[in-house]
């Protein structure tokens, strides 16, 4: 009798051991880690406080997460290809500004938004394109966006808000469709959009390839110059459309807005499982960090936890991801 | 006017002022196995880089089809018909199999992909490698073997009319190699030439055509595989032995100590017993590439990790690190100067003191502390003044300065990991005699090389490193040329 339950334990040993079982089994945690973390957060959520689980509060959570949320997808991107982007902040607070200056000064609101978002994807192409062609760190080219962009900002409007968004517009921000805040559905529309955009086009190939190995891509014919500046582009452009969403949802435009954008985005795409190096990741993930650095803050909220521990709880979290984040790297670079 | 599918003319080649090739000449015939053979920095990667488009040579001539082209690119390369096997594998490793073989000219429609004939391509060309592996298997999940087929299942694709491999062997098995070997045969009968790089005798026997050696930057003959033997192959890659060869050196056993080695091993890579590397000697280590030489000082200096029982001076010595190795007063002069031993950026001040452990920070100014300037000039460095740049000096100057960076440290155990390469002639004489000086003064030397006659007239003992394993021992001066080299091609079988 005692020799019987040994052997089953061996036999299940074995099984994983043996077969490739084991490794799917690994697999399949690896991959779907965080949605697994995901759900335990909000299983905590609910057990803490019977408003987390409320329609109200929900919409509110998506409310909150989808702005950064749409820098986070940007970003993924280039994240994707082994580069950074630090000037999506000042590029989101660029753009909601000068919507709100352009509209200000009479022009129609959606020629003034368009106009808006193309500055984004000119300022995003223009920093990436300087780093993948003149080889400079996309670290660098992008830190000088940060700071020369949110300068411009300031510049636009001496400094002060500027007022008077139209109410078509601040529906984008602010509305919501059947209890459904419009900006949530536009974050989800972008991420759908985008994930097809990587999984189902070449462009998205050349992204993984480019962030994979550059030398193997660029020896296959890949243009990874051009890759990565197109990935900045619209990294800079979703960045413009998260600050014009920001503008519409403040009905000013500030040219402090989005102070931090890019960290946040950083934080999102680094703890979706996207890596730093480049070459794995996906929007879904960064969909799900975003949505779980906002339940993590609102968690904190509905316990009342102040803002301090909050930021000290969340860069703790962010360690853990980045950690597990490199053992995961490591085991597919081993097998 | 004749029936070459690759001839490659007077190719020349410089990196910063040092030549890498010399005039290089390379045939290669439709359906040929070619071997390109030679050490390491004989300029067989210079070749392969030239002939694949990622650089560029400063001078010769390359014909394809008997056609003049210049290949200025990769993709130049590609369309011409040449494909790489490279060493290092150049997939995109978290890509499927099936997007490696097609990255660059993916099927799509509107930016949109399209697989249905990439699908049926890439079956057909797994198959005809012998891969049991599926078009959607990431590559970082492939064995080595696998990626291999896989470069070869995309040089097929693209329809490529010479493939080169190399050196395939380097990381695998001999049943994979053998399986490579297979396909690799499969391949030249439909058309493709192979140019295979490799130094390792049994494969270029089993497998080439012809075969052409490169010694130092330069082409040192053409020869039908069929109508040579291994020795001649070796003794053109490592240099012609000189007749009567007798030791330089004329030491005496003044001195005790030293490192005596009981074990150091390595999983796949060394198992080597009983060495030793006496004090006031010059202990050679002579291999083939990939024999382990390098290794085994990198062991013995901790860098890399390995089970290991040495002594130094009768003491335990078993280093988890270098910091550990360096206060026991041990030194490596690693094997690429420019990545490993130099800091070209750098002034020779700061090379010279950036390993010396010294808690009298005041000291450390060049006009109270002199002893590096001393050394410098115990080794005849030729320098302006210590705030030149390390990147300045010559070759030969900044291998003294690698080496005076030990010396400043009082270290006496020194490692020389081919101290010689990428010298000149007169350099490499005149390292030596440092070496010789410094051996004479009580100094623990072991170095390496891949050179015989630089071996032979510079060591007081000569192992010989075969697939890790120590395979002979020699005592100066009675060397025996032809048996050292027979012990370095074939371990003494």
């Amino acid at each position: 009798m005692n020799y019987a339950p040994s052997t089953k334990v061996s036999v299940i040993i074995e099984y994983f051991k043996t077969s490739q079982n084991f490794k799917r089994l690994r697999q399949v945690l690896i991959q779907y880690n965080l949605l697994l973390i995901f759900l335990l957060f909000i299983c905590i959520g609910s057990f803490v406080s019977p408003q987390f689980l409320t329609q109200g509060n929900i919409s509110n959570l998506l409310q909150q997460s989808s702005l950064v949320g749409i820098a986070s997808v940007g970003m993924t991107f280039v994240i994707l290809t082994g580069n950074i982007d630090l000037s999506v902040g000042s590029v989101a607070a660029f753009s909601g500004m000068s919507v709100a200056i352009l509209i200000s000064q009479g022009m129609n609101i959606w020629l003034a938004v368009l106009v808006s978002l193309i500055a984004g994807v000119i300022a995003g192409s223009a920093l990436g394109g300087l780093s993948a062609y003149l080889l400079v760190p996309s670290f660098m080219t992008t830190l000088a966006g940060l700071v020369g962009i949110r300068g411009i900002t300031y510049l636009l409007s001496d400094g002060t808000p500027v007022s008077g968004i139209p109410q078509e517009l601040s529906y984008f921000g602010s509305g919501r469709i059947a209890g459904v805040p419009i900006v949530g559905i536009i974050f989800i529309v972008v991420s759908i959009v985008c994930s097809l955009l990587l999984k189902y086009t070449v462009f998205g190939e050349h992204v993984y390839a480019t962030g994979s190995n550059s030398e193997a891509s660029r020896l296959s014919g890949v243009n990874t110059k051009r890759v990565v500046t197109i990935t900045f582009a619209l990294c800079g452009g979703l960045a413009a459309l998260s600050g014009i969403l920001l503008t519409a949802r403040l009905t000013i435009g500030q040219p402090t807005a989005s102070d931090g954008l890019e960290l946040d985005a950083i934080a999102a795409v680094v703890l979706g499982g996207t890596s730093l190096f480049g070459g794995r990741g996906s929007i879904f993930g960064t969909v799900i960090a975003v949505f779980m650095l906002a339940v993590i803050r609102n968690i904190f909220n509905l316990i009342g936890l102040g803002s301090f521990y909050q930021m000290v709880i969340t860069g703790v979290v962010l360690i853990i991801a980045l950690v597990i984040n490199r053992l995961v790297d490591n085991r597919g670079g081993q097998s | 006017m004749n029936s070459s599918l690759v001839q490659m003319r007077n190719i020349n080649k410089k990196f910063q002022g040092v030549s890498a090739l010399n005039d290089v000449n390379l045939d290669i015939a439709p359906h040929e196995i070619m071997c390109l053979l030679g050490e390491n920095g004989a300029g067989k990667s210079t070749l392969i880089k030239i002939l694949s488009g990622s650089i560029l040579p400063d001078s010769g001539e390359i014909f394809f089809n008997n056609k003049l082209v210049k290949i200025k690119s990769p993709k130049i390369a590609t369309e011409t018909g040449i494909s790489v096997v490279h060493q290092e594998l150049d997939l995109v490793p978290d890509l499927t199999v099936q997007q490696n073989l097609f990255l660059g000219r993916t099927e799509s429609k509107f930016g949109i992909i399209r697989n249905k004939k990439s699908r049926e391509q890439s079956v057909k060309a797994i198959e005809r490698v012998g891969g049991k592996f599926s078009p959607d298997s990431i590559v970082s999940n492939l064995t080595v073997v696998e990626r291999q087929l896989t470069m070869i299942a995309r040089a097929l694709t693209i329809k490529a009319k010479l493939l080169i491999m190399d050196e395939p062997s380097a990381t695998l098995t001999a049943e994979e190699l053998e399986q490579v070997f297979v396909v690799a045969r499969d391949v030249v009968k439909t058309g493709c030439s192979i140019l295979y790089i490799s130094h390792r005798m049994d494969e270029i026997f089993k497998i080439g055509h012809r075969a052409t050696v490169l010694r130092d930057g330069r082409t040192i003959a053409t020869h039908e595989i069929k109508s040579i033997t291994p020795e001649i192959l070796i003794e053109e890659m490592i240099g012609k032995a000189r007749e009567n060869v007798q030791s330089f050196r004329d030491s005496k056993d003044q001195f005790s100590g030293g490192l005596v080695i009981k074990k150091i091993s390595i999983k796949n890579l060394l198992q080597v017993e009983n060495i030793e590397i006496p004090r006031g000697k010059i202990t050679g280590f002579i291999g083939l590439g990939g024999s382990g030489r390098s290794t085994l000082l990198s062991a013995i200096f901790g860098s890399i990790k390995s089970e290991k029982e040495i002594f130094l001076d009768e003491k335990k010595y078993n280093p988890l690190n270098p910091i550990q190795a360096i206060k026991n007063r041990v030194a490596l002069v690693p094997e690429d100067r420019k990545s490993q031993g130099l800091f070209t950026g750098l002034n020779l001040w700061q090379n010279l003191i950036i390993s010396l452990r010294s808690k009298n920070l005041k000291s450390l100014n060049p006009k109270k502390y002199t002893k590096p300037t001393e050394i410098l000039r115990a080794l005849s460095v030729k320098f302006r003044d210590l705030s030149q740049l390390g990147g300045e000096l010559s070759g030969g100057n900044q291998q003294k300065i690698v080496l005076a960076k030990w010396l400043v440290n009082e270290s006496d155990v020194l490692l020389l990991d081919e101290p010689t390469r990428g010298l000149d002639v007169g350099a490499k004489v005149d390292l030596y005699n440092e070496i010789h000086k410094l051996a004479n003064s009580g100094a623990t030397i072991a170095v390496t090389s891949s050179e015989l006659p630089e071996v032979l007239s510079n060591c007081d003992i000569i192992y010989v490193l075969y697939e890790g394993q120590i395979k002979a021992k020699f005592n100066a001066p009675n060397y025996n040329p032809e048996q050292i080299l027979r012990y370095v091609i074939t371990g003494g079988e």
